[in-house]
């Protein structure tokens, strides 16, 4: 069944690339082979490992849990990308990103889990380029920074293998932790490393941006991402408080940034990394009450972003551009759209009556009770993507809609709304997370220490 | 398999100053700014570090990365070609005084090249590897010191991904000298496919903006 897990990415992704001109055949197949993908995770945490070729495999509790979650998600986009079409690789690479992340996510071996990250990384930049504008260098660059991420991130694997196996790494402890937290801060855009996510958002694709923002950051930061995955004591502390500085400056830089912003999607990109900068410095707590309010708001984050991400490119498509200020009329024009991207974006601005509030919460108070004044000041700096959502749902309460603009898609504008209606929803009523099965919940919290 | 043979022999007879040798034509071919010569340079670094592995690798495994080294040099080349061909149109059709351009381009790649080999060469002195034969390091940190300098000054997605596949030979070529699990190899190949695969998309869709935007 584990096996399943990327052979079926794998498999349904071949046959999707030979049938990726039938959109009628592709968009269903994929989705499908995503839904399996849940399953299977769900059903394969905790089973007992798999030996390919020497090397074990096997599916961490909360890893399984996240891994369903955007496999769900990857769902909703392939279905989403049938009406909205996003170039006719958007399948198959996608569906080959899953596969390798997942592998990437069972592998025992540091190195493996590596060489299967980075696999995952070049198929979701080609997810970048198109032949229209600035995406084939965007493109060009996203795909530059990858490879100089997974280079560094595969050196610090090394390291990481070689310090666990009580060998000489080449490098001390904190060496390595300093390497990892370079390459983690390249792969997911931390801060100063963060202007290529933007810039994928502001011409990708709204799947690319799923892809690269949503589960790829998850991968990393499953895989790599906890400072426990480094043995020795000394650069558990050093990742540790790298994570914090670059998460911290993540978040201010990002939230300054998204408060000046005059496009949606860069609106969007820095509202995420923002919510991104929190959660690092979440995991770099290392308390587990913290590690598990991290977690929970790792599952809202992505699901915001990506509701954000796809109600964005519905009201690109129907406004022709991006920019706030051609968004006047939306509400009439694309309302679902309007309201799922609001949604979307409050959430991951932590604002109250949206699932997102209550991961922040948790965060904020544990950061609180360590550092009061900085869990003060990062709770004030949220207004700043608040209030370009905020400015995105004035604009779009206009009444007279722009001339030229044309109305939403209603089978896309029903998905992204139910998305949103889910962030909504749970933002004003959290106890229905109640109703979610208490082991669920406890895979998506629990982390257990990686050995 | 006896050529194998043979060329594990040359291999372990190499010294530095050959190696530098070729390293040297390298850092040439790559500082031409014709883009199908700088993917030639590719052939040369594979050639190089497929021989400088040979004796630490399976012979079938050896085999295998040469015809996928031969194979990515020619996708390659076939896409430096079609990207070669469109901008001396573009360039043709603005008019755009190319001899006088080219010179001193070259003259630029090459400076920079040599100081990035120079850089490689004080790396490899002042830290040897000790599980990895001194000619073999001295290739990989010098492959991947030219690929760092043509990725930085190499303009447009393929002259810039020529650098990629270079730093991740370099980096492969010093790896490979102490890991011969199958699985390892097989996904260090597997990548290096799908490297020269996003390359070529990104040149394609690249060529065909710039088709969209010269038309408008």
């Amino acid at each position: 069944m584990m096996l399943g897990l990327f052979l079926v990415p794998f498999g349904v992704g071949l046959l999707v690339w030979v049938l990726r001109k039938a959109r009628l055949l592709a968009a269903p197949l994929s989705a499908a082979a995503c839904m399996v993908v849940a399953v299977l995770a769900m059903s394969s945490s905790g089973a007992a490992p798999i030996v390919i070729l020497g090397r074990p495999f096997s599916l961490p509790a909360t890893s399984a849990a996240h891994l369903a979650l955007l496999a769900l998600l990857m769902a909703a986009a392939f279905l989403y990308a049938y009406a909205l079409p996003q170039g006719s690789l958007v399948w198959p690479l996608g569906l080959v990103a899953l596969g390798f992340w997942a592998a990437a996510l069972m592998a025992t071996s540091a190195v493996v889990a590596g060489l299967l990250f980075l696999g995952g990384a070049l198929s979701a930049a080609m997810l970048v380029p198109s032949p229209h504008g600035e995406a084939a260098m965007i493109g060009s660059r996203t795909l530059t920074l990858l490879v100089l991420g997974g280079i560094l991130l595969l050196m610090a694997a090394q390291g990481a293998e070689a310090l666990a196996a009580g060998r000489s790494a080449g490098l001390p402890p904190e060496g390595v932790a300093f390497i990892l937290t370079l390459a983690l801060a390249l792969l997911t855009g931390l801060f100063p490393f963060s202007l290529w996510f933007p810039q994928v958002a502001g011409e990708g694709a709204p799947v690319a941006v799923i892809v690269l923002g949503a589960m790829m950051s998850t991968t990393a930061l499953l895989r790599f991402g906890d400072p426990s995955f480094l043995v020795a004591p000394l650069g558990q502390v050093q990742m540790a408080d790298l994570l914090r500085i670059l998460g911290m400056g993540t978040f201010g830089g990002a939230c300054l940034a998204a408060a000046a912003q005059r496009r949606l999607g860069r609106l969007l990109a820095y509202a995420a990394l923002a919510d991104w900068g929190l959660i690092l410095v979440g995991v770099s707590l290392r308390q587990g009450a913290a590690i598990d309010a991290a977690m929970l708001h790792l599952a809202f984050h992505n699901i915001a972003l990506a509701t954000a991400a796809l109600a964005s490119g519905l009201l690109r498509r129907s406004f022709g551009e991006d920019a706030l200020s051609s968004l006047y009329g939306a509400a009439r024009r694309a309302p679902f759209a309007l309201l799922s991207a609001v949604a979307g974006g409050l959430s991951l601005a932590g604002m109250p009556a949206m699932a997102g509030f209550w991961g922040r919460l948790g965060l904020y108070r544990l950061l609180a009770d360590r550092f009061s004044g900085w869990a003060a000041a990062l709770a004030l700096l949220s207004l700043g993507p608040a209030w370009g959502f905020v400015r995105l749902l004035i604009h779009g309460l206009e009444p007279a809609p722009l001339p030229g603009s044309r109305r939403e898609m209603i089978a896309p504008a029903i998905l992204v709304l139910l998305l949103g209606a889910l962030l909504i929803g749970v933002g004003l009523a959290p106890q229905v997370l109640n109703w979610v099965p208490g082991e669920w919940l406890q895979m998506l919290t629990y982390r257990p220490p990686v050995p | 398999m006896v050529a194998l043979e043979w060329l594990a022999r040359i291999a372990q007879g190499l010294r530095p100053i050959q190696v530098g040798a070729v390293l040297a034509l390298l850092m040439i071919f790559l500082a031409f700014e014709d883009r199908r010569v700088s993917s030639l340079a590719l052939l040369v670094q594979y050639a190089l570090l497929g021989l400088l592995t040979l004796p630490h690798v399976y012979a079938a495994v050896a085999l295998a990365r040469g015809v996928l080294a031969v194979g990515i040099s020619m996708m390659l080349y076939l896409s430096a070609w079609r990207a070669q061909r469109q901008m001396a149109r573009r360039e043709r059709e603005a008019a755009l005084a190319q001899r006088g351009r080219r010179r001193p381009g070259m003259l630029f790649n090459l400076s920079a090249l040599a100081l990035g080999g120079l850089l490689a060469y004080g790396v490899w002195s002042a830290y040897p590897l000790a599980l990895v034969p001194r000619p073999l390091a001295l290739a990989g940190y010098w492959v991947a010191a030219l690929g760092l300098v043509v990725a930085l000054v190499g303009e447009g997605p393929l002259r810039r991904g020529i650098g990629l596949i270079l730093i991740v030979s370099g980096c492969e070529g010093l790896y490979l000298a102490v890991e011969r699990g199958l699985l390892v190899i097989g996904l260090v190949s597997i990548l290096d496919v799908m490297l020269a695969l996003a390359l070529v998309y990104t040149t394609e869709m690249w060529l065909e903006a710039q088709r969209e935007a010269s038309a408008l």
